[in-house]
């Protein structure tokens, strides 16, 4: 009886340590890996992944930022101008500093000739979120692809828009 | 014969001998399993949540070349990163892995992707009990479980559709295979050496990090054995296999073995770690837990004093790893980071077998004292 007695004692003591630090510890990776479960792209711009695939060319190329390229790649197959592996990519930081030009210079004709020099046959403009080309997180400057005589709207949500280049 | 014998277990006359012979340690053992399980799996279900899987990581990229494949029909040798229009150097073998699960079932490549992220954590769940219990006991290996769990670390590597996901399970599984072949001298080419090699070409082909870690683990394991003909070559075996793979691979798709003009050397992708977290360093601590050290090297000492020669590999997988996680104090300087989820998961092993050690400590002193007291 004493035995069965110290022995439930021995379970309740394991099993309350056990509680306790597995409480603490969930609460630790939750908040570590929350982090981690953010799509960071929007639903508007998932969505519009579709109307890509229909509407346009499996060989053009898009300008987007990191993670609104790697989407296009991943749900339509197109090409970004950044996103997915630099390992072997020729200069991939130069992607990265004029992709980030293009969404934030107020210049239509900048961002037209760079698009043309990197043969991007459409942009890709997130409306609800910033945008990251690889060198931290920066506003669009979105007005400039509004002029007709450069980029011209194809396609337009709630999250995103996008433009053909002219 | 060893393999079939280890695999006996599955019979129905044997589960209902060990569930009728089931003692209360075994009882709460399975119980605490079970408990682990349902925290562990609950926590990956969020992959699937939303209207895409996380993308941190590359995953969408991953799932575009699994995407072209199934389109095309063969692996793409061409990029669509980057705007493009070079070769496309990443290893195939989990690329291939969901874009013929996608092929067999008709599901789309981002939400297997999703459902792949859940299976292979749960298999990683698996082997780190198998290489465990391998290495100690099965309560260890129970241990070991609660603090894969209670991992942050981990627990970022696999809740995500990433390639070093298969790579957190192919490492701990081609270790497993050099343990479990336990024939004696001299060396025979026998079923775990095959499915050492096996695993070990599949790893080479899974993720560039983690077949480096592993090469790095066989290489050290290899020389602690160097005196052992035999268990040299359970080491020195796949550690070939694994070099070789890659090797052909690289030659292959890059038309070279150097890896000297990779974006990832040249520009030294990767944040150093350090004990603390900072702006521009991980924290050891925060990604690891704060018990995960002390039951380590607890569970370190406890197979000192065994001594076993198995314990050999688990300390070159902490060494190996701990040294490819310190890379920069080497003047090296890449992917710091990201080794250090090996070496978590080394210590997780090691914490297991800590924490088991601990448990045995109670169960023979405090208990054994508090009985004697009684007993007076």
């Amino acid at each position: 009886m004493v035995r069965l007695a110290l022995n439930l004692v021995r379970i309740l003591f394991l099993v309350a340590v056990l509680l306790l630090t597995a409480t603490y510890g969930m609460a630790s990776v939750q908040k570590q890996g929350d982090l981690w479960l953010d799509p960071v792209v929007t639903k508007g711009e998932f969505e519009s992944t579709t109307w890509i695939k229909t509407n346009t060319q499996s060989t053009d190329h898009f300008q987007a930022d990191i993670f609104g390229g790697e989407l296009i790649m991943g749900m339509t197959t197109r090409i970004p101008i950044v996103g997915g592996d630099w390992a072997n990519a020729p200069d991939p930081i130069a992607n990265m500093r004029d992709s980030q030009q293009i969404y934030q210079t107020s210049s239509a004709e900048e961002a037209h000739a760079l698009s043309k020099q990197y043969n991007l046959s459409y942009v890709f403009v997130p409306l609800s979120r910033q945008v990251f080309c690889g060198f931290g997180w920066v506003p669009i400057d979105a007005t400039k692809f509004d002029n007709n005589d450069y980029f011209k709207l194809q396609y337009s949500n709630e999250d995103v828009q996008i433009y053909k280049v002219a | 014969m060893r393999m079939y014998k280890s695999i006996r277990w599955l019979s129905k006359a044997r589960i209902r001998d060990r569930l009728n012979s089931l003692d209360a340690a075994t009882a709460l053992r399975y119980g605490v399993i079970v408990a682990l399980f349902i925290l562990f799996v609950s926590y990956r279900l969020n992959v699937l949540q939303g209207y895409v899987i996380p993308t941190y990581g590359n995953t969408l990229y991953h799932v575009g070349i699994e995407r072209l494949t199934l389109d095309s029909g063969h692996y793409p040798t061409q990029e669509l990163s980057y705007n493009g229009g070079f070769p496309n150097f990443y290893v195939p073998a989990y690329r291939l892995l969901v874009a013929s699960q996608s092929l067999f079932s008709g599901i789309d490549p981002m939400v297997i992707s999703g459902l792949l992220t859940i299976t292979l954590s749960i298999a990683t769940f698996g082997v780190i009990y198998a290489l465990t219990k391998q290495l100690a006991h099965a309560s260890a290996a129970v241990c070991a479980l609660f603090f894969l769990t209670l991992s942050p670390e981990l627990t970022i590597f696999t809740i995500r559709a990433l390639p070093e996901l298969l790579g957190l399970f192919m490492l701990p599984l081609t270790l497993f295979f050099v343990l479990a072949n336990r024939t004696s001298a001299p060396f025979k080419l026998n079923g775990y050496v095959v499915l050492s090699v096996i695993a070990a070409a599949v790893t080479a082909l899974t993720h560039q990090m983690t077949l480096l870690t592993l090469a790095l683990v066989l290489a050290a394991y290899a020389l602690t054995q160097i005196k052992n003909k035999n268990e040299f070559l359970k080491a020195f075996i796949p550690l070939v296999t694994v070099m070789v793979v890659y090797a052909l691979w690289q030659v292959y798709t890059l038309h070279t073995v150097s890896i000297l003009g990779l974006s990832q050397v040249k520009y030294h992708e990767g944040t150093p770690v350090d004990f603390l977290a900072s702006e521009v360093r991980v924290g050891f601590f925060e990604r690891a837990g704060l018990l995960l050290l002390p039951f380590a090297a607890i569970g370190l000492a406890w197979l000192e004093r065994n001594r076993t020669n198995k314990r050999f590999l688990l300390y070159s997988w902490i060494v190996a790893s701990l040294l490819l996680t310190k890379n920069d104090l080497l003047g090296i300087g890449i992917f710091m980071d990201r080794f250090l989820t090996f070496f978590v998961e080394s210590l997780i092993v090691a914490g297991g077998i800590g924490a088991y050690a601990v448990l045995q400590f109670l169960n023979t002193r405090v208990a054994g004292a508090i009985e004697r007291t009684k007993d007076t």
